[in-house]
């Protein structure tokens, strides 16, 4: 029960638009460069609040170019400052460059097609109790 | 000097056949030079420079050694010695050829800087300010250039870089400094303090906010021209005291509520952080020939003492230690030589990749070159202290003086945090392509390595904030090992010489791959970018990057430059100075190599020539070098 729950769940987290997944990659990144947590970051607060100085944000868009392998302006993080605002543009971008938005989009539809939760799934998760409940969110942090 | 006298009658007997082993010396060398080579072409103008300033060891000479230690003991600003670059016409080679100028390249420009500056950097420093032009050349529009190349070339007016505050430092967007869009242009607010030039300029770059945003976008910048602006509305701060560059005109400028036109805006609203990084890249480049020059003169005033001084049954010179310590010093102005001629080159070639190659640049030449003159200082001994007498003191003010070079234009601490960031990128990116052999990059190195290969212009719209993990120095740096191990004996180059070279060679690539698995464990283990282990592998960086260097810039100009250069004994002992670790497995090197490096800074210094790998002319009083020998023989 639990493990059907589990996939379930994990299913919804990339059950998303293109630009929600790219917020979260890039909330992932975000969080490694400044080593806070991932939940603390609000996509649609300005970078330089979380102490990402110039020079950090240039060469988090030389992460951003590898990850997605396409030229992207050094100074992007300057001009688009919050992660809301990042995955926006990229994703205006992303219409320009089809194979790697297929890419992507192929992930995204993949996870869509498993990802549908209906309501047994949700009765499953009303009656974990509350340690099965911690056990089930330990698993979903990597 | 009581005991200096006795030890030199004691020496006096065996005087006679000293001279003739100096002779002898020289003769040695002189045949070693016989190769004929010429000076590249782009040389000719610092060697006019030179011949133009005359020999600093004459007091009759504006720029001379005596006139400088004037002035500095008196922290009187070097208005003559500005007078006299001047009137050379140096303030032309500031300006684009394409706007009437003679500028056309860095490795030109970098070679006359070096040439000024190894009389007084005091004089260098204040009148390297016209280089802050390279904000209108790479972010102004028309108009402006057209304009500034006017000023340059017609006015003495020179501008002046106004981005630090007193609270803030390099810290740029935390800066106070405020620009408020008001009818026809901006009004103006606040403090830029400490400024070289700031009072005696006659332009103001200046970074102001034009947003109240802490981003880097909140920052504009201005090319004022102080003549427009209402003398009510700005002031000048006093000048400050500093340990060296006492004569300059380091100071500050006060802006209260001061209106500045509109067209006084360089690029757009919000683009000034960035021309202001992509401008330093060009800048810091640059310093690296500020401090060769101080270190040229460090290493010529005591060579005047060490050939000159006799004790014992010789001269200073000739006792083992002291002698390798100079050697030592001319290896690493040698090595500095390879890594900025091959930056001031790279500029015009691979432009895109200055945000690495400025920093590895800017850090390791003035660091290496700080420490080259500390070594330089207990030869000298008790003259290094004082501020008169041989050769003036120069040596102690060149010491002064140079110490500023690793703390402007970006500090030692910042060039290595930018390394530092970079470093995953240019690891990963020299992985991927070392297999392939990519046809452009050979012929970009070749450009920038090959001293008489022309340079295209400079494209100051390429400079980039970030080099995608590119840097063609290292990504050519296995190409240039196997070119190495291509390569067989000839008349110009000893076999043995080439069997350590090659053996050198396997250091430097076992040395690569401890580096690039130092970066990756470092990665994986998510080191802070500015812990103390990645600014240490960001200096690691730095010295592979200078031996790369200079083993493609004798592989490129073997048959360009002289006899010693394609000798290669001084390349053998170079890389072992730069890769040498405690752990480090490497062949026994012979002295017989050390002994040719002396021999060569030798030759350099008796016959008045830069210590360079492109030993150029200096100029000389033949009367005055014969005083200035006896006169030293007579201090002693």
């Amino acid at each position: 029960m639990s493990a059907n729950a589990v996939r379930k769940i994990q299913d919804i987290k990339v059950n998303e638009t293109l630009a929600k997944q790219l917020e979260s990659t890039l909330t992932e990144m975000l969080s490694k460069t400044l080593r806070i947590d991932a939940a603390e970051i609000d996509v649609t607060r300005p970078l330089p609040h979380y102490g990402l100085d110039s020079i950090d944000a240039v060469t988090l868009a030389g992460d951003l170019e590898d990850w997605l392998n396409v030229d992207l302006p050094s100074t992007l993080l300057w001009d688009y400052p919050t992660v809301a605002a990042i995955a926006g543009f990229l994703e205006e971008q992303l219409d320009a460059m089809p194979e790697v938005k297929a890419k992507l989009e192929g992930r995204v539809t993949e996870s869509k097609k498993q990802g549908v939760i209906d309501k047994d799934d949700l009765d499953d998760l009303d009656r974990l109790d509350p340690q099965q409940m911690d056990e089930l969110l330990s698993n979903l942090i990597p | 000097m009581q005991t200096a006298r006795i030890e030199h009658t004691v020496a006096q007997d065996a005087q006679d056949a000293q001279d003739a082993q100096d002779a002898q010396d020289a003769q040695d060398a002189q045949d070693a030079q016989e190769r004929s080579w010429e000076l590249p072409l782009q040389y000719r103008a610092s060697e006019e420079l030179e011949r133009f300033l005359g020999d600093p060891n004459n007091p009759a000479n504006v720029i001379s050694f005596h006139n400088v230690m004037q002035w500095d003991e008196q922290e009187a600003f070097p208005q003559a010695a500005v007078d006299e670059l001047y009137r050379f016409g140096m303030n032309h080679y500031y300006v684009p050829a394409a706007y009437g100028g003679r500028f056309t390249s860095y490795e030109e420009f970098q070679s006359m800087a070096r040439v000024a500056a190894r009389r007084d950097l005091t004089t260098a420093i204040t009148y390297s300010t016209l280089i802050w032009s390279t904000l209108i050349w790479v972010g102004g529009n028309e108009q402006q250039k057209r304009h500034l190349a006017k000023v340059l070339r017609w006015t003495k007016d020179a501008p002046t870089l106004a981005y630090s505050e007193e609270q803030h430092g390099a810290d740029l967007v935390a800066n106070h400094t405020k620009a408020v869009k008001t009818e026809g242009g901006y009004r103006l607010s606040g403090e830029k303090w400490p400024i070289n030039r700031a009072t005696r300029s006659g332009l103001v770059a200046v970074l102001a906010k034009t947003s109240d945003a802490r981003d880097s976008r909140s920052l504009s910048l201005f090319m004022l021209e102080k003549r427009d602006l209402d003398p009510a509305q700005y002031s000048n701060l006093p000048r400050v005291k500093t340990l060296g560059l006492r004569g300059c005109d380091i100071s500050g400028i006060r802006f209260n509520d001061c209106l500045v036109p509109e067209s006084s805006r360089v690029g757009e609203v919000g683009e000034g952080l960035e021309l202001a990084l992509r401008a330093f890249q060009v800048t810091r480049t640059l310093c690296a020939g500020l401090s060769l020059a101080a270190v040229d003169t460090a290493l010529r005033s005591t060579m005047q003492f060490a050939v000159n001084r006799r004790l014992y049954n010789g001269t200073v010179f000739d006792i083992p230690n002291a002698r390798r310590i100079l050697s030592d010093a001319f290896l690493d102005i040698l090595i500095c030589d390879c890594m900025a001629t091959a930056a001031a080159r790279g500029l015009h070639v691979s432009t895109e990749q200055f945000s690495v190659w400025s920093v590895v640049v800017k850090y390791f030449v003035p660091v290496t070159l700080e420490r080259t003159t500390q070594q330089l200082s207990v030869v000298l001994g008790a003259r290094h202290f004082i501020r008169e007498r041989h050769m003036s003191g120069i040596f102690q003010k060149m010491l002064r003086d140079g110490g500023v070079v690793s703390l402007f234009d970006g500090s030692t601490q910042v060039c290595l945090h930018a390394l530092g960031l970079q470093l995953r990128h240019l690891l990963k990116t020299r992985r991927r392509e070392q297999l392939t052999d990519d046809g452009a990059r050979r012929t970009r190195l070749t450009t920038v390595f090959s001293l008489d290969e022309t340079l295209p212009v400079f494209d100051g719209t390429k400079l980039d904030l970030f080099s995608r993990g590119h840097d063609d120095v290292m990504q050519g740096l296995v190409a240039a090992i196997n070119a190495l191990r291509a390569l067989q004996g000839d008349e110009a180059l000893g076999v043995t010489v080439l069997s350590h070279l090659k053996q050198m060679a396997g250091v430097l690539e076992q040395a690569l791959r401890d580096f690039d698995s130092a970066l990756e464990a470092a990665a994986e283990a998510g080191q802070h970018p500015q812990s103390a282990l990645m600014f240490g592998l960001a200096s690691r960086y730095a010295q592979l990057h200078a031996a790369s260097a200079c083993l493609q810039m004798w592989l490129h100009n073997r048959d360009a430059l002289d006899a010693f250069f394609a000798g290669g004994e001084w390349l053998v002992l170079a890389l072992d100075r730069l890769l040498a670790q405690p752990q480090t497995q490497k062949p026994d090197l012979p002295d017989a190599y050390h002994q040719r490096v002396a021999q060569q800074l030798f030759y350099l210094f008796d016959e008045y020539r830069l210590f360079s790998i492109v030993p150029l002319a200096l100029a000389k009083t033949e009367s005055m070098a014969m005083n200035a020998k006896k006169e030293d023989r007579h201090e002693c």
